[in-house]
């Protein structure tokens, strides 16, 4: 499970600029996310933050400064990370259960060699805090698709990550599996206060869950509270102007195609 | 080294007292069965599980031109053929790498290359054509106990390296990000499986020959992902159908006067047919 200090850890974007085979994809990403709450990046597609999560990972170059920092706000090594893709394209047909899969990254002998008691305990723990015991012996291609995610997202909180970044973790999923797995994340990241940063095109989601809200259409077009951000003005930025939110009495909100006041 | 291998043969005399493994050749050539296979089958569970069969081909096909530039430089074709196996192992790893096309299309390219040119020298030194015939359908028979010895240390590399990177790889083979994330070098990762496999197929040439390796290297794992739910499932009995295919293979070959490479691929997509008919007997049962 998460650490319960993981020293708040925060990440600093200093004009981080990301070009890929000569196109400008971000420039002048100048944000804070802040240690210990969960932290949601919007956007139109094509906007960057996927692309903006790979250079916080380190998969791909970019010039300018990503900064971890402890909470005193001196840089620190890069923490350790846990990762939920947008996509997760893999072979559904090959012999891996749940309980292989979860026990890959820390298993000393190779998964030909027996599973031992610790390593499947720890499985179980894992899974349950997800609330997927049930699913220990299942092959992971014949998984649901909300079932698919919590597997994926006790993956990303195995091993005590300091940061979880989560790319549009409930795109594909359901109504009533996305609700599932957005409150199962709200759950664990008040519990253990990890740093989450989360990609997601549902604004209502958004509204709800996150501490503070980075809008990004390639740089950073406002950030901080939803209830600040999150309004017809920035979207217009973002998504173009005819796009404007329309409120549910319920504390909902919705994209919508028109502005409306 | 050579009591070493009278012991064993002595050994095998007393074990194995049936009239096959009587002469000499067939005590060796089962020995390499016992090594060459598992090798295959074992490491051929990350070609099946990576979708990379063609990889394979391309490397087994490239043996031509590895032989042929042997015998053209005079330098022993069977090392020859291993390197530049390597070569072109690196060759496509780095390509892969380096640019944004598929991977089956970089293999594509290189397997037409090194075909092509190994046709090209063979056309060209009509002679050649001859001494490729022993590596294009292999001749386990004629194994010495020198490459019996190469053959067992490939063996302990081989499963030295599976113990230490199989996880790695199958987690690279899920999803490379996440497994960026969990502290795995993807690209050192890949150089490495790439030359290992080379050499598997490389090496394995003798025995089974250019045109039938893959056939080796993907069929018992096909079967053995036929029927396994978990990982080490499909590991093991990819190893067991593999041996029993190379074992039964041997025998019948002795009996039947065919080619063992030959005959041991068709006992291996034997074992992969009943494993069709067991996953459908499973699936409606």
């Amino acid at each position: 499970m998460t650490s319960q200090n993981n020293n708040l850890c925060y990440i600093k974007l200093d004009n981080v600029a990301i070009k890929i085979g000569g196109i400008q994809i971000l420039h002048n990403v100048n944000a804070s996310i802040d240690g210990g709450k969960i932290n949601a990046l919007i956007g139109p597609n094509g906007a960057g933050k996927t692309t903006l999560l790979s250079a916080i990972l380190g998969l791909i170059p970019y010039t300018g400064n990503i900064i971890f920092c402890d909470k005193n706000g001196n840089p620190k090594p890069k923490p350790r990370i846990g990762y939920v893709p947008q996509r997760f394209d893999f072979d559904t047909g090959t012999p891996i259960t749940v309980l292989d899969f979860l026990t890959l990254s820390d298993k000393t002998l190779p998964l030909w060699f027996w599973h031992s008691k610790k390593t499947k305990l720890e499985a179980i723990k894992i899974l349950r805090e997800m609330k997927a015991e049930h699913l220990l012996y299942r092959p992971l291609g014949k998984l649901s698709g909300g079932e698919f995610q919590r597997v994926i997202l006790a993956m990303a909180i195995k091993n005590e990550p300091e940061i979880i970044l989560l790319d549009e973790p409930v795109s594909g999923i359901d109504v009533a599996g996305e609700e599932m797995f957005c409150e199962l994340l709200t759950m664990l990241q008040k519990k253990d206060k990890f740093t989450l940063l989360l990609v997601s095109h549902d604004i209502s989601v958004v509204n709800i869950h996150a501490d503070k809200v980075i809008c990004l259409n390639k740089t950073v077009i406002n950030q901080g509270k939803p209830a600040d951000v999150i309004n017809p003005e920035n979207l217009r930025t973002m998504y173009g102007s005819h796009m404007g939110l329309h409120y549910h009495k319920h504390n909902h909100f919705e994209l919508n195609n028109e502005v409306k006041a | 080294m050579n009591a070493f291998f009278d012991a064993v043969l002595s050994l095998m005399d007393t074990l194995i007292p049936f009239a096959w493994a009587k002469p000499v050749f067939m005590k060796q050539a089962l020995i390499a069965v016992l090594l060459i296979t598992p090798m295959c089958s074992a490491i051929g569970v990350l070609v099946v599980n990576f979708k990379m069969s063609f990889f394979s081909d391309a490397i087994s096909h490239s043996a031509f031109t590895g032989v042929a530039l042997g015998i053209l430089f005079n330098i022993d074709p069977s090392l020859a053929m291993i390197l530049f196996g390597l070569a072109v192992a690196f060759g496509i790893a780095y390509t892969r790498h380096e640019t944004t096309l598929s991977i089956d299309t970089i293999i594509g390219v290189f397997f037409c290359a090194t075909v092509s040119f190994g046709i090209a020298i063979i056309s060209y030194y009509k002679g050649l054509t001859r001494n490729l015939q022993t590596f294009l359908y292999g001749e386990i028979l004629t194994v010495n106990r020198t490459e019996l010895g190469w053959f067992f240390l490939l063996f302990m590399i081989v499963f030295v390296y599976l113990f230490f990177y199989y996880n790695k790889l199958l987690y690279i083979g899920l999803n490379d990000k996440i497994a960026f994330t969990k502290g795995i070098n993807v690209k050192q990762c890949d150089y490495i499986y790439s030359l290992v496999l080379a050499m598997v197929i490389t090496v394995s040439i003798k025995l089974i020959g250019i045109l039938l390796i893959t056939g080796m290297i993907i069929v018992p794992a096909a079967s053995a992902r036929n029927i396994a739910k978990d990982a080490s499932t499909m590991f093991w009995s990819s190893i067991s159908f593999g041996t029993t295919a190379g074992i039964g293979g041997l025998i019948s070959s002795f009996y039947l006067d065919t080619s063992t490479g030959a005959t041991i691929v068709l006992w291996a997509t034997c074992i992969f047919f009943i494993t069709q008919v067991i996953r459908k007997f499973l699936k409606t049962a």
